[in-house]
């Protein structure tokens, strides 16, 4: 919070030109990646874990352009399978039967979009349902 | 299979294929604004 009481809001970006935060902390993803699942429902993204912990940012000091830099992190990365498993069956000279299975993403690994403002940075130990201890 | 009958009809000899994509995430930066 700001002295006068107004929210500081931490967004992830690549746009150049914004100021930045200073860093705290080591900051990691670590619910996002390969076998990690999304939160408490994938559909509602209240129930989303925080993509970072809030705390390893803060606001610099008056008059300082803050240390945090651009691209510091580098997001999820994305595993993804197609598979197919084929058998043609012969009747006579002419016809062939194939039978075949088709699976997309067999692992069901998820597909993690780009980071965004729409994500979710805060504490981890704040209500999940209520956007984290005044933070978003 | 390496077997005959039925069961090597039914279930021997399929091709498989595998197509497997791996990527690096993107990097990410971080701003803020006072709101």
């Amino acid at each position: 919070m700001n002295a006068d009481g107004s929210t500081i809001r931490y967004y992830p970006t690549n746009n150049a030109g914004n100021w930045v935060p200073n860093l705290v902390g080591t900051p990691t993803m670590p619910h996002f990646g390969v076998g990690k699942l999304i939160g408490g429902n994938r559909f509602d993204q209240a129930q989303e874990n925080a993509l970072v912990d809030i705390k390893n940012f803060a606001a610099p000091p008056e008059f300082t352009p803050g240390n945090a830099g651009r691209n510091i992190m580098t997001g999820p990365a994305s595993y993804y399978s197609q598979t197919s498993a084929k058998k043609n069956f012969k009747f006579g000279e002419r016809w062939n039967l194939q039978v075949r299975w088709d699976f997309q993403n067999p692992f069901h690994n998820y597909g993690f979009k780009p980071a965004d403002q729409s994500d979710r940075l805060q504490d981890p130990n704040c209500s999940k349902d209520h956007g984290g201890c005044g933070h978003r | 299979m390496n077997r005959g009958g039925i069961l090597n009809v039914l279930f021997g000899g399929y091709e498989i294929s595998w197509i497997q994509t791996v990527e690096t995430g993107n990097p990410i930066g971080f701003s803020y604004v006072n709101a």
